[in-house]
C-alpha cells in the first residue's frame, strides 16, 4: 500500500512548489537580503508542496481534514472555495507588491546616499581647489 | 588623509603610549544630524580636537543644520532626502572607508554625547586591539535618567544580541561609537532603522571583537523619540532585523 496516488496536476504542483522553494534558497545563498521575499517564496513553496503532495496521499484523508477546517471557516464547496482561493492568491499579489516596493524604496535610499555623496566629493574637490 | 586639525589628547586619561598610537591612526569623526541646528556646531568644534577630520552626515534637515555644520565641519554630506539615523550613518561610514581611513568614531549631533570620551574609545583599538567600540550608558549610572520604557527597550534588545552571539555587552543601542574601516568595509548596509541591533550582531557573526567603555550619556534634551509608539512597533522590525541576520548575514 503506497498511500500516494499522483495524478499529473500533483506533480505539476509539487515541481512548481520545488521552483519556489529553490527560488527562496537561492535569494539566501546570493545574499539578497530580502525577508520578506524569502518569506513569500519559501511561504507559498512549502504551501505548493504541501497541497500537491498532501492531496496525493490516500492513506491519510487530508483534503478531508482541510474541507472540514474550512467548513469551521464557514466555507462550503463550490463558490466558496473559488472565493478562498481567489483571496489565496490576492494575498500572494499584496505580498508580491510589497516586496517590489520594499526595493524599489532600497534602490531609492541608494540612489539618495550616492547622490549626496557626489555632492560632498564635488564640495571637497573645490575646498581643495581653493 | 588629511590631518587638518592637531589632536590634543594630553588630558585624556590615555597613556603616553596609546597617545602615541592613536596619532598615528588616521581618524574621521562622522556626525548623523537631524535638525540639531542648535547644538551641531558645539558638537563639531569638540569633536575635531580628537580626530583628523569631522563630516556632518545632514539627514535631510528642515532647520539650518547643514549651515551651521559648514561653518566648522570639514565637510558636510546633505542627504536630499531623509533616510533615518541607519541610512545616515552607513553613507557617514562609506566616506571613511572611500577616504581611507584607519578608523571611524560615529558621534550624535545633538550634544548627547561627550567628545572628551573618544580617546579612550580609541585606546580600545590600539590597545585591546578591538574592531568596534560601543560607548555604554549602562556601565555608569547616567542610564537612570532615562524612561523605565526606554531602559526595557534597551535592555531587550541587548540581551537578544547577546543571546544570538557571544557577546556580553549591556547597551546596544548606544550611537557613539569607534570603528576600524576593515570592518565597515565587510558590513553590509543596515536597515534605517535597527542599525545598531544589525550591525553588532552582524560583526559579532563575523568574528571582530566588539568592546564597549563608559560612557556617561544624558538622555536628549528635545525629548526622547522612544515613546511607547515607537516601542510597540519594535517587535515586528525586531523579527525583521533578526531575521535578515541569520538568514543573509
Amino acid at each position: 500500500m503506497t498511500g500516494l496516488a499522483l495524478a499529473p496536476i500533483h506533480v505539476i504542483g509539487a515541481l512548481a512548489g520545488i521552483a519556489l522553494l529553490y527560488q527562496s534558497y537561492r535569494l539566501v545563498s546570493d545574499r539578497k537580503e530580502g525577508v520578506f521575499e524569502f518569506l513569500l517564496w519559501a511561504g507559498f513553496g512549502v504551501a505548493l508542496l504541501a497541497i500537491s503532495i498532501g492531496s496525493a496521499i490516500t492513506t491519510v484523508d487530508l483534503l478531508g481534514g482541510l474541507e472540514s477546517g474550512m467548513a469551521l471557516l464557514g466555507f462550503a464547496r463550490g463558490p466558496e472555495s473559488v472565493l478562498f482561493v481567489s483571496n489565496l492568491l490576492l494575498l500572494f499579489l499584496v505580498f508580491y507588491s510589497y516586496v517590489q516596493l520594499v526595493e524599489s524604496r532600497k534602490q531609492l535610499s541608494d540612489l539618495n546616499q550616492e547622490l549626496a555623496l557626489l555632492r560632498y566629493d564635488l564640495d571637497q574637490r573645490t575646498d581643495d581647489d581653493d | 588623509m588629511s590631518a587638518q586639525s592637531p589632536r590634543t589628547t594630553d588630558d585624556d586619561g590615555v597613556s603616553a603610549d596609546t597617545q602615541r598610537q592613536q596619532a598615528e591612526l588616521s581618524v574621521l569623526a562622522i556626525v548623523p544630524a537631524y535638525n540639531e541646528s542648535g547644538t551641531i556646531a558645539d558638537v563639531v568644534s569638540e569633536t575635531r580636537a580628537y580626530v583628523d577630520k569631522v563630516v556632518v552626515i545632514d539627514d535631510a534637515s528642515t532647520d539650518d543644520t547643514a549651515e551651521r555644520a559648514r561653518e566648522v565641519a570639514d565637510g558636510v554630506v546633505s542627504l536630499p532626502k531623509n533616510m533615518g539615523v541607519g541610512g545616515a550613518v552607513h553613507t557617514g561610514y562609506l566616506v571613511g572607508t572611500r577616504e581611507r581611513f584607519d578608523v571611524v568614531v560615529q558621534i550624535d549631533g545633538d550634544g548627547q554625547h561627550d567628545p572628551a570620551d573618544i580617546p579612550r574609545l580609541l585606546a580600545k583599538i590600539t590597545d585591546e586591539d578591538a574592531d568596534m567600540v560601543i560607548g555604554s550608558r549602562f556601565l555608569n549610572d547616567s542610564y537612570k535618567e532615562y524612561s523605565v520604557v526606554r531602559r526595557a527597550g534597551i535592555r531587550f534588545f541587548t540581551w537578544e544580541v547577546n543571546a544570538l552571539s557571544d557577546l556580553d555587552i549591556t547597551d546596544v543601542t548606544s550611537g557613539f561609537r569607534a570603528y576600524t574601516t576593515e570592518l565597515l568595509a565587510d558590513l553590509s548596509r543596515p536597515e534605517n532603522s535597527h542599525w545598531a541591533l544589525e550591525q553588532t550582531l552582524e560583526a559579532s557573526r563575523k568574528g571582530y571583537k566588539i568592546v564597549e567603555i563608559s560612557t556617561p550619556m544624558p538622555p536628549e534634551t528635545d525629548g526622547s523619540q522612544f515613546d511607547l509608539g515607537t516601542f510597540l512597533k519594535y517587535p515586528p522590525r525586531m523579527i525583521k532585523t533578526t531575521l535578515k541576520v541569520l538568514l543573509f548575514r
